[in-house]
């Protein structure tokens, strides 16, 4: 079903849990995987992932179709990642790298991570990154993203997101060398 | 090392058929809501139905109020009018079995008949002054 018959059946009471229903099949994959590689752990994930859900329902009423579905589900999905992860920090005074350092070691811990030393290498590479530029990378490198597209849920110009990401890029590549 | 030279591959793995439970979750979660938030409405019906009664009943005495006092000249006359039409035997049988002669008993009483006196205190009014006069002055009070 396309985005604008969901949104318009989910305006309807009558086919509005249909729509609902629909909506989080079609999106479930992208939303959880986009969370899970921000914050790891598959239970935070689980939590991010209904949470982003749930501000769709009660949300999606008032989405006003000037963007994409799609990019607004991304916005609200990246949202709830940065605000876990800030108040991670907040909540025990981490700076930056102890909150990298304990993703870094959820991925040395979890059995269920099927790659090689090499991707668990690049993940650890990637949490050394700001949170923003880490979503940047993600979207643009797993996602395949558009920088347009990046630029409407991150409301950042194209120009810095390029810019972002290749500085992203160059900072990985000499982790991967030096480790 | 260059990122080219890594495939692209997503290692993080997610519980088997979480895919397939989640849209039911969600469906659970927001129907809770939904049932939630209908039981609120419910049960905060009957509240609402006791504040707008009790609000109505206020509204009524308001009116009321304000329609009786709207013009104090009518309220006086329709007063004296009725008090008119009591007999001064109705009135006496009132203001002998009445405990206690209120602010309003004393304040109707000039507009009654002023000469009933003469029924029922048997006396004269030479006699009357002259009892006045033998009256000791500390007894009396405010």
């Amino acid at each position: 079903m396309e985005d604008k018959e969901l949104v318009q059946k989910f305006l309807n009471p009558d086919s509005r849990n249909f729509a609902y229903n629909q909506l989080v099949r079609k999106y479930q994959q992208k939303v959880y995987w986009h969370i899970r590689k921000m914050v790891i752990d598959h239970d935070d994930a689980d939590d991010l992932t209904q949470e982003t859900f749930i501000k769709i329902w009660k949300n999606l009423e008032n989405f006003r179709q000037e963007s994409q579905l799609y990019t607004w589900i991304y916005r609200i999905a990246t949202n709830e990642c940065l605000n876990f992860l800030s108040s991670k920090r907040r909540k025990f005074f981490l700076p930056l790298n102890d909150v990298a350092a304990e993703l870094a070691e959820k991925i040395d811990a979890s059995p269920t991570l099927e790659g090689d030393e090499i991707q668990k290498k690049l993940q650890k590479a990637l949490l050394r990154l700001p949170d923003k530029q880490r979503l940047v990378f993600n979207m643009r490198y797993y996602d395949d993203l558009t920088y347009e597209q990046i630029s409407d849920i991150l409301g950042t110009s194209v120009g810095a997101l390029k810019a972002s990401y290749h500085l992203a890029a160059k900072k990985i590549e000499e982790f991967l060398t030096q480790h | 090392m260059k990122l080219d030279e890594i495939p692209k591959k997503n290692i993080y793995e997610a519980p088997a058929d979480y895919f397939d439970k989640l849209p039911g979750v969600m469906m659970n979660r927001v129907t809770a809501r939904q049932q939630t938030q209908e039981i609120f409405v419910f049960s905060a019906l009957p509240w609402l139905k006791n504040a707008l009664a009790g609000l109505a009943l206020v509204i009524s005495f308001i009116f009321i109020f304000l329609t009786n006092n709207s013009n104090p000249e009518i309220n006086a006359a329709g007063s004296n009018q009725i008090l008119a039409s009591v007999s001064e035997n109705e009135a006496m049988e009132y203001l002998l079995t009445s405990d206690q002669l209120d602010n309003y008993d004393l304040a109707v009483l000039p507009q009654a008949e002023q000469d009933f006196t003469h029924e029922f205190i048997q006396a004269s009014e030479a006699e009357i002054m002259r009892e006045v006069e033998l009256a000791d002055l500390d007894e009396l009070s405010y």
